[in-house]
């Protein structure tokens, strides 16, 4: 109070006001291109991105901040993912970095600066410096890629369904607009009915769009920088863009602002000036400036796990979801017998295995590669098949049991209070234990299946492991399940049946996580795992890494004590992970936990690798990370539908019927991860080339243009949630073009067709629509326009949503070269194997080193503490590290760089890749892994 | 963000120099209780309502303190005991109808020159009743039909912190018992409140009477324990003149907190004056505050904070045709807040300092009024200090810079900064941006000469000089601007907010003695200075503005 009252009659006789805010330094003068930073552009700000700026104060963040964007937009879909994004605490770790300025800029100082020097920093025109004080890495730099090719973009498959344009990538323009060389957009000369002039974004024009310039965008004239590694979560870090910058006629680029950082990041900023001479840099030499914060991307996992083990805010979770296995009975039942019914002997099993791979391979003989399959089999002792819970941390359905949309279906937890949605999902494992035991348990290894996959990969790999004396599990992801269809369960059923293993086939092929999602009584396997439902899609990612994480508290948990279950039927309870009943626990307690798994299981592998600490290995398999990175180009199935559909979709397309002719309207849409198309009607009338079709969403109000094409053939889009009304029309000739919807309908235009009702009975996911219906959306989509600054815009924020759910950011945990550390003091330190796949285009090889790359061999702040990774010495240059480390794993194995991977992505240095290939030819032994 | 003030209200009060009738004549102090009958006093001040039609009549204001001239008599006589209380039953009424009407010229609200029509009628029915058994009374107060029926812009343009409220069907300003005992009294209730001139506490109970410009229509309310005493008028002398007051609130309704929207603001109040009579007394009251949300989980919304005020008034010279009184107030605040938390702060320091000056000089038929004021301001929305200063809403200067340009530019600035097209979650303190009519980040020169025409009629004008004392930054333009201070039209802004010219007639009629009409026209011109910039050069056009108010008072 005394000091109070001092104050007071300091106030009362001083009054003073503080001086008004100011920046690091006042930006000067200069007619330099200035960054655009329009806080009104629609429908996202144009300022640089990610940027504090947009971010609220909010307490009960950890990082204090919260994304501030508006939650206003068109569609339910739209809105609830941004009521979703701004619940994040920060911005994205591997996000790319934006900037737009009002004219263009010299791409070939960018280039020369950026491109072919290994990353050299020195004469960099931008930067991105870690300015949070107690940080690891403070003052340190991480390299951005400006068209080095670690991010490459070009399609194998251009195509993207019905009338596309059939571009070779899907982000940025490569058409030329201006067809009169007279720099405006005149009628009808819109192509894409963008409402813009577009040109080829490429460095000169001519250039394929196989050189598409991926770190700059000509329309917006947007300068497009991504961090090369996941930047550290929590943390904050600062763009620096240099005078070095400069525009086309060669002049620095300018700050919008008065100073070159906006006053109110004047304190954030300060520590710039303590770093900038590290990269011999003063702030005279800064143009602009801005900070950004990186999210929380493990917390969750954090809090999750510890409450799994009792520690923490969530501390009921152990009590609520003990980790408690149930054996489920494998074997008929004979009253009397001795004999233990939850184990099947690898040898009885091995005669079935033999005839399911048989039949799954057609019913043919064994190829070579199924008869080592089915021989290994014999190094297997027994099969368990064993059930848990593990708790759901998203609701799947509302209060009236009815499925939520998928951007509904959102993790619901907060870490710091412990608040938690849950519900109890039992998981079935199927457990393979080896014959070649010691006299401890066996060191087990999870196997991680592919999308869509199931828990059957023991069947495959079983054998292999077991003759290594590693047993091995196989667990479903959340919604994946044992897909096939009922004749093939039933011919597999019968198979075992007749060898006295049908109970078996029912404990692993009738005990999964799939479910019918469309509503045709048939299970959709991992229907929602890969979709534009970006954070649903985090959501899955996380939830099957609790599940795992469960798995593994449930594997420690067999610990030899005794369980409820007495195997050897001699009438005492055997002891906890004894199966068969000898005494010896078979497998978990304290042995070995390893991971493996290709593609999806190469993400969750990946991601375990980094969460989980009980894991020793990691062998991911072509996995990769920077998930929209894999979206954008995968040809995966299901996923060009589930997610690449319902960014560009849904499509209101007309084709024409192959056999009569006739042109045809239909809608294109995902049908789950499949692809839908619905006959919407026959076009009466002649759609003629250059007139222009405009889909109304009657429902939101939006509209969108599209141009009819040669034969009448168009395609449509507009965003929508499923059911808004739609309705369609076209009208002679070209329209004045309007940014964003394309082009404006002039007062009292008419058109010549409208499509606004089902003009034929049809179905889709089990609903009905009779001719007359007004015309609908049958299912979601943003209906984002190919190859344009929205979809680019789309996949930066995908980024923002996804990370807690990216292994990228989990990866710089492996190996400790960042520290997670649980309540129970476990500290991550699992030692990885990345194997890539060259040529793979389901998870594009260039996000497969992504993921080795994600661990930050380079930095000085490296911890390699534990001496199971060494850096090689001749990692002297970052592009070296970057690259050539990224395949190097468990040293105490060996190393296996997967250099040439790394290097057919990028297009400069190619003399370097070719010194590195050819290094890595030249030892096999080091590169076969 | 933060442009809060912390209004700590409370206690006894001494009315505007402008809003009491001058040359009341001083009384000797002849009580203890500065509510005895005799001698309205302190208690009596915090007591019941006076009559605030807007006609400049004797009636007392509703927090005026009377005092005693304690100073005065060097006889030492002892004071009379006062009666025991005679335990009879008497009961008072008063009521008073305000109508008006005013119309604002357009002028921009923001950079985009979005507008809207400002010609508020309004209305306000005021029924004072009061029930007293001996020393025992019960006073309320309520108005009826009060704000304004049209005219005032939608909240969705400027919010809801605007200086005229929409109409409210009926509102409580006054619940409360008291009890009066010879030396002393005690009250407990809801309440108005006002102290000095008002510039943190009042009880917006009165319009300004001739002279000055200005309706009021709010008024501190708090549900308020007090003890008043004078604990050494046995002493005599200069010692009668002493009063304390210590109170305990939790506030209702004032510039800063709103009970009905969450807001529990409980003060801690004391306060000592030397009040020799009416017209000269001075003293000093602190308050401490502290306010928090029940709405807000996370810390939000919050604020702790001492104020210090010493007010006061004096008359040099009073002689039959010729008056020089004084009243001044200073208020310095500080403290800590979370009510504007920002990404440079999780906790805010309060530090600021206001003050007001009023003069008059009157000769004959003539007044000159001299008014000055100063508002600390801040200019800078993004770091962890909140500085301006925000004068009571119902403290007028003027009729058209703060009480029509600053409050609907500052209005408008929070519902953009809050927009749900730019952000998901409005900014922090968003709401508290509009001014409602508030003098803020200003000082002022306010010359003002006043002639009586007659006994029933007053002419009166003068101009207005206002300049800030920190660039006039708005914060949403600002913020979006690069943080450099940008004035609500998105210019670059000067110090010198601009000249009012305001004129004003007003007549009054007692056609019976219990029964006061008056009529008041004023009006004025409002020239913009260089805080008023606009961003393609210039500045903002002139700003006219008229208002025509009847009051009947009962």
């Amino acid at each position: 109070m005394k000091m109070s009252l001092s104050w007071a009659v300091v106030a009362v006789v001083a009054g003073c006001a503080s001086p008004e805010g100011r920046g690091l330094m006042e930006s000067g003068p200069g007619t330099g291109s200035e960054v655009v930073f329009d806080v009104f552009a629609k429908p996202l700000p144009n300022i640089p991105l990610p940027n504090d700026f947009a971010t609220r104060f909010d307490a009960s963040s950890v990082t204090k901040k919260r994304i501030n964007a508006s939650m206003m937009a068109s569609t339910k879909w739209e809105r609830s993912t941004r009521e979703s994004l701004d619940q994040l605490d920060g911005w994205g770790t591997y996000q790319s970095i934006t900037v737009a300025f009002k004219k263009p800029l010299d791409l070939h100082n960018i280039i020369r600066r950026h491109q072919g020097d290994d990353y050299d920093a020195r004469d960099d025109a931008a930067y991105l410096i870690d300015i949070s004080p107690d940080s690891p890495d403070f003052c340190e730099r991480t390299p951005l890629d400006m068209g080095e090719g670690n991010f490459p973009i070009v399609l194998e498959r251009p195509g993207y369904f019905d009338n596309d344009r059939q571009g070779d990538q899907l982000l940025f323009d490569d058409r030329e607009e201006d067809l009169n060389r007279n720099g405006k957009l005149d009628l009808g000369e819109d192509l894409d009915m963008d409402g813009v002039l577009d040109h080829p974004n490429t460095l000169y024009p001519g250039d394929s769009s196989f050189k598409a310039l991926t770190f700059y965008e000509r329309e917006t004239n947007t300068l497009i920088m991504k961090p090369v590694m996941p930047l550290r979560e929590k943390n904050t870090y600062a763009v620096v863009l240099t005078k070095r910058l400069v525009d086309e006629d060669g002049r620095p680029v300018k700050s919008p602002f008065a100073f070159i950082n906006h006053t109110a990041q004047t304190k954030a900023l300060e520590p710039l000036a303590q770093c900038l001479p590290n990269f011999g840099l003063s702030l005279e030499d800064v143009a602009f400036t801005w900070p950004y914060s990186t999210q929380s991307v493990s917390d969750d996992y954090v809090a999750i796990r510890d409450g799994l083990y009792g520690l923490g805010p969530m501390n009921r979770l152990a009590a609520e979801y003990p980790a408690v296995a149930k054996l489920m009975t494998l074997r008929d039942s004979t009253p009397g017998s001795s004999i233990n019914v939850r184990i099947v002997s690898g040898d009885q099993f091995r005669s079935a295995a033999v005839d399911l791979l048989k039949q799954l391979n057609g019913g043919g003989p064994l190829t070579a590669s199924m008869a080592a399959v089915a021989e290994h089999h014999k190094f297997i002792d027994f099969h368990v098949v064993f059930q848990f819970v593990s708790p759901q941390f998203f609701p799947r359905r509302d209060s009236e049991d009815k499925l939520l949309p998928l951007y509904k279906q959102l993790f619901q937890v907060d870490p710091v209070s412990g608040a938690a949605f849950t519900r109890p999902e039992t998981i079935t494992v199927w457990l393979t234990v080896p014959k070649a035991r010691t006299t401890g348990p066996a060191p087990v290894v999870i196997l991680g299946h592919g999308y869509t996959g199931n828990k059957l990969d023991p069947l495959f790999y079983g054998g292999f492991f077991a003759r290594y004396g590693l047993a091995t599990i196989g667990m479903e992801n959340v919604s994946h399940g044992v897909g096939l269809d009922k004749t093939d369960l039933e011919l597999a059923r019968g198979l075992l049946a007749g060898k006295g293993l049908g109970n078996m086939f029912d404990a692993i092929a009738k005990n999964d996580r799939a479910f019918d999602q469309n509503g045709d009584e048939i299970k959709d396997s991992g229907a929602d795992f890969w979709t534009s439902y970006i954070l649903h899609t985090r959501e899955v990612v996380k939830q099957s890494a609790l599940d795992y994480m469960q798995l593994v508290r449930l594997l420690r948990g067999f610990d030899g004590k005794t369980w409820d279950y007495d195997a050897n039927r001699d009438g005492v309870d055997d002891l906890a992970g004894d199966f068969n009943g000898d005494g010896v626990i078979d497998v978990g307690g304290t042995a070995p936990i390893h991971i493996t798994g290709g593609s999806l299981g190469g993400i969750m592998s990946a991601m375990m690798s980094g969460l989980e600490p009980q894991i020793d290995v990691s062998v991911p398999v072509s996995g990769g990370a920077g998930l929209p990175d894999i979206g954008v180009r995968s040809i995966q199935g299901g996923v060009r539908e589930a997610v690449n559909l319902r960014m560009l979709g849904p499509l209101f397309t007309t084709v024409r019927n192959v056999d009569t002719g006739q042109l045809e309207a239909w809608q294109v849409l995902p049908n789950l991860n499949d692809l839908g198309r619905v006959k919407l009607g026959p076009v009466n009338v002649e759609l003629l080339e250059g007139d222009t079709a405009v889909l109304s969403n009657l429902t939101s109000g939006e509209h969108r243009c599209a141009r009819v094409g040669a034969g009448g053939l168009l395609r449509a889009a507009v965003s929508s949630d499923q059911n808004d009304q739609w309705k369609l029309d076209v009208y002679s000739g070209a329209l004045p073009p309007q940014e964003r919807s394309g082009c404006a309908v002039p007062e009292g235009a008419t058109p010549y067709w409208t499509m606004d009702t089902f003009a034929l009975d049809s179905k889709f996911q089990a609903l009905e629509h009779k001719a007359g219906d007004p015309l609908i959306a049958l299912g979601d989509g943003f209906g984002l326009r190919r190859q344009s600054p929205e979809i680019r815009r789309f996949l930066g924020l995908a980024q923002l949503a996804i990370e807690r759910g990216d292994p990228v950011n989990f990866l710089p945990y492996t190996e400790r070269h960042r520290i997670l550390r649980y309540g129970t003091g476990e500290e991550v330190g699992t030692r990885m194997v990345v194997v890539n796949t060259i040529g793979d285009m389901n998870v594009p090889v260039a996000t497969g080193v992504s993921r080795s790359r994600a661990r930050p061999a380079w930095s000085s702040s490296s911890r390699l503490t534990r001496g199971t990774a060494r850096r090689p010495t001749a990692c002297s240059s970052t592009t070296a590290c970057s690259s050539r480390w990224s395949g190097w794993g468990v040293t105490r194995t060996r190393w296996a760089p997967t250099c040439c991977s790394t290097w057919i992505t990028s297009r400069r240095s190619r003399a370097t890749a070719r010194r590195i290939c050819s290094t890595c030819r030249g030892s096999t032994r080091r590169c076969g892994w | 963000m933060k442009s809060m003030i912390l209004g700590l209200a409370l206690c006894a009060a001494t009315p505007a120099f402008a809003q009491t009738d001058a040359g009341a004549p001083a009384v000797e102090p002849k009580a203890a209780n500065p509510g005895d009958d005799v001698n309205p006093t302190l208690l009596r001040e915090l007591g019941p309502a006076g009559d605030d039609a807007d006609a400049g009549m004797a009636s007392p204001t509703p927090m005026q303190v009377d005092l005693p001239p304690a100073a005065a008599p060097a006889k030492k006589e002892e004071p009379k005991k006062p009666d025991d209380p005679a335990w009879e039953l008497t009961a008072k009424l008063a009521a008073s109808i305000r109508l008006s009407y005013a119309g604002t010229t357009p002028f921009p609200f923001d950079a985009d020159r979005t507008t809207s029509t400002i010609a508020p009628l309004q209305t306000r029915v005021r029924v004072s009743p009061e029930i007293h058994l001996g020393g025992l009374g019960l006073i309320v107060e309520a108005d009826a039909a009060t704000g304004a029926i049209i005219g005032i812009p939608p909240d969705s343009l400027v919010g809801d912190r605007q200086p005229v409220p929409a109409i409210r069907a009926l509102e409580l300003r006054k619940v409360y018992l008291e009890y009066k005992w010879a030396s002393g009294a005690f009250r407990v209730g809801q309440q108005t409140s006002q102290w000095g001139l008002g510039l943190l506490a009042n009880d917006g109970a009165q319009d300004p009477q001739a002279g000055d410009f200005g309706q009021q229509h709010f008024g501190n309310l708090t549900y308020r324990a007090m003890l008043v005493a004078r604990p050494l008028f046995g002493k005599g002398g200069a010692f009668r003149a002493f009063e304390t007051a210590i109170a305990a609130d939790l506030i209702v309704r004032d510039n800063f907190g709103e009970f009905s929207r969450g807001d529990r603001a409980f003060q801690g109040v004391l306060a000592v004056r030397f009040n020799k009579d009416p017209e000269n007394n001075f003293g000093v009251y602190a308050v401490y505050r502290n306010q928090r949300n029940i709405f807000s989980t996370d810390g939000g919304r919050a604020t702790d904070a001492v104020v210090i005020d010493f007010a006061g008034r004096w008359q040099f010279l009073k002689r039959r045709n010729r008056e020089f009184k004084v009243g001044w107030e200073f208020v310095g605040i500080t403290g800590t807040t979370t009510q504007a938390r920002n990404e440079n702060a999780e906790l805010l320091k309060i530090g600021q300092f206001g003050m007001a000056i009023k003069s008059q000089y009157r000769i004959g038929r003539t007044s000159i009024y001299l008014d000055g004021g100063y508002a600390s301001g801040d200019q800078n929305a993004a770091d962890d200090r909140v500085e301006n200063f925000r004068f009571d809403r119902d403290y007028k200067v003027g009729l058209i810079l703060f009480d029509q340009v600053m409050a609907y530019q500052s209005g408008r600035s929070g519902v953009r900064a809050s927009d749900p097209s730019l952000t998901g979650v409005a900014p922090e303190g968003a709401d508290l941006l509009g001014t409602a009519g508030s003098i803020t980040g200003a000082w002022y020169l306010f010359p003002r000469v006043k002639i009586a025409m007659s006994d029933w009629l007053d002419a009166f004008g003068g101009p207005l000089f206002a300049f800030g004392t920190a660039k006039l930054a708005d914060p949403f333009n600002t913020r979006i601007g690069g943080g450099t201070p940008l004035n609500p039209l998105g210019g670059q802004p000067g110090l010198y907010l601009g000249t009012e010219v305001d004129l004003g007639v007003q007549a009054r009629f007692k056609p019976i003695p219990e029964l006061t009409i008056s009529v008041t026209a004023e009006g004025g011109l409002f020239l913009p200075g260089d805080a008023y910039t606009l961003p393609g050069g210039g500045v903002m056009a002139p700003v006219g503005f008229g208002r025509l108010r009847l009051g009947v008072a009962i």
